[in-house]
């Protein structure tokens, strides 16, 4: 009974080839486990910058405080020290919960433990009662019912068609579409992998004449992110490059590489390129910035260098001054 | 007379089944990797492998007392969920669920009836009860840490019903406490059952959705 037994353990295992499921989280997470996150020094007290018109500080993986004029976007918001329980950030995020101002808009691309933390949407909630808080259909069924004006985006189920804008709706001023994305939503294991979820979506913000591309988590499409660069004059693009530990190559169906990245940022067209998705949580086993290394000497290949810009956590960048 | 303190596992049959369950379980769950997602809810997979899933015991420790000693007694218990209600759900989820409760729905602060049915694998030799016995009541759910998906705990009251091997009933009022983490799916649980023959049980919560 026992071999047989091993034997289909050891298959189920190996079927797990790719994709950040929770068992590699949990797994590729070992390490670090028992470390204490690596300090982000000189935080940023005051992150509302009154000489900018856009703006960005980089919280951590795809954690953007977004500063549009006098408008003030969270994506993804994640400042937990762990996420599901077991996997621990590698390094603090880099801003303090309480020095976060009011905000405008709260996006959630998809449920993921990585970029849907409840205990991070539940410190956020006294100081920001009522604010509109946008998501893809079917992450409402992850959302405890906190004081946030909660709204569902619709996706076009999972972007089947060839129409890559899915939703859109203007809160406070803030115009929000939900845009093509190829990844896979749930959150506790069946419900994305098998029951087959379909709660993530890209996100583009328009206001007063500023446009910002969120690409929340996605795999490459040759033609989607043409269509959404050529429907949208895009600023600036929040781009995902990992997680991978061979990152050569586009990427893999729900997941874009560096060189995938790229790509993504020349078919959208857009003006300035952030790479995200990198560096906080350890996916798998090797170095947790290896994709920004390759990132790296991509920009230089591709000759794009001077409209990217990478980030340290913690660290804020203006992009346009008033 | 001297009373004895026994602990009895199960045989080698037993944890086969157990084996071929967990297994297949694991299967299902792991066999969808990142490349082969689902491109739209499929229905009848979502219900036969959450059926599937309901299927996986939790296992339970009963005290076993009677005239000849004590017991331990090990064997496992389902958690089966008839009806749920929500205290705060976001405005686009209703307060009612049933049987499949979403655990956003659970953990963040709820109340549901339960039902319990509860099994001996080595059965009672001490206080002669029947291996199968169910307890069924009402427990509410309280977040703890975020937003309990971290740490939730809960409370229940309810009724038991025993019969032993000349099926005369034992039956009454039992109490239970909670303690749980991983989205709530899996945690520890007392329950205590009022002048039961089996009074204190003992196990592990798990109940996926």
């Amino acid at each position: 009974m026992k071999k047989p037994f091993l034997k289909i353990l050891i298959f189920a295992f190996l079927l797990q080839s790719g994709g950040c499921t929770i068992f590699q989280e949990i797994a590729g997470n070992g390490p670090t486990s028992f470390r204490s996150p690596k300090k982000v020094f000189n935080k940023i007290s005051n992150p509302l910058r009154n000489d900018s018109r856009l703006a960005m500080l980089w919280i951590g993986h795809s954690t953007c405080l977004i500063q549009m004029d006098d408008k003030l976007i969270l994506t993804d918001p994640v400042l937990t020290t762990t996420i599901g329980i077991f996997s621990k950030r590698v390094i603090e995020p880099g801003i303090e919960t309480k020095n976060i101002p009011k905000l405008d808009l709260i996006s959630v691309s998809h449920p993921h433990i990585d970029h849907l933390s409840i205990g991070t949407i539940e410190d956020l909630c006294p100081k920001n009662k009522k604010v509109p808080f946008v998501f893809p259909e079917g992450v409402e069924s992850y959302l405890p019912g906190y004081d946030y004006e909660y709204i569902r985006l619709g996706n076009r189920n999972g972007y089947e068609d060839l129409n890559p804008v899915g939703d859109s709706i203007t809160v406070g001023g803030i115009s929000v579409f939900t845009v093509f994305a190829r990844h896979w939503g749930g959150r506790y294991g069946l419900d994305g992998f098998i029951w087959g979820e379909q709660s993530y979506t890209g996100f583009i913000f328009k206001y007063n004449g500023l446009t910002v591309y969120f690409g929340g988590d996605t795999g490459y499409d040759p033609y989607s992110f043409k269509e959404i660069g050529k429907r949208f004059d895009i600023d600036l693009a929040m781009i995902p490059i990992g997680p991978c530990d061979d990152c050569s190559g586009c990427g893999n169906k729900r997941h874009v590489f560096p060189e995938g990245a790229v790509k993504i940022f020349l078919d959208l067209n857009a003006r300035l390129l952030v790479p995200i998705h990198y560096g906080v949580f350890q996916f798998r086993l090797t170095d947790v910035n290896e994709p920004l290394y390759k990132f790296k000497e991509l920009i230089k290949e591709y000759g794009i260098e001077s409209r990217v810009s990478i980030f340290e956590v913690g660290e804020q960048k203006s992009f346009i001054a008033k | 007379m001297r009373r004895q303190f026994l602990i009895k596992f199960p045989g080698k049959r037993f944890f086969a089944s157990v084996r071929i369950v967990f297994t297949v379980s694991l299967l299902l769950l792991l066999s969808g990797g990142a490349h082969s997602q689902a491109e739209r809810e499929r229905t009848l997979l979502k219900w036969s492998s959450w059926t599937l899933f309901q299927a996986l015991p939790s296992p339970v420790f009963f005290e076993d007392k009677g005239d000849n000693g004590n017991g331990l007694e090990f064997g496992f218990e389902w958690q089966v969920t008839p009806v749920s209600y929500t205290f705060k759900p976001n405005k686009y989820l209703g307060h009612f669920s049933s049987f499949m409760i979403k655990p956003v729905k659970k953990f963040s602060g709820s109340a549901e009836l339960f039902f319990t049915p509860q099994f001996s694998l080595s059965g009672f030799d001490y206080s002669r009860v029947k291996r199968y016995m169910y307890n069924a009541g009402v427990r509410a759910y309280f977040p703890l840490m975020q937003g309990g998906e971290y740490l939730s705990f809960s409370l229940g009251a309810g009724y038991y019903s025993q019969k032993n091997e000349f099926y005369s009933k034992y039956d009454g009022v039992m109490f239970e406490a909670g303690l749980y983490s991983v989205f709530g799916m899996a945690g520890l649980k007392f329950t205590y059952k009022h002048n039961a023959p089996s009074r204190y049980n003992f196990g592990l919560y798990i109940k996926y959705y």
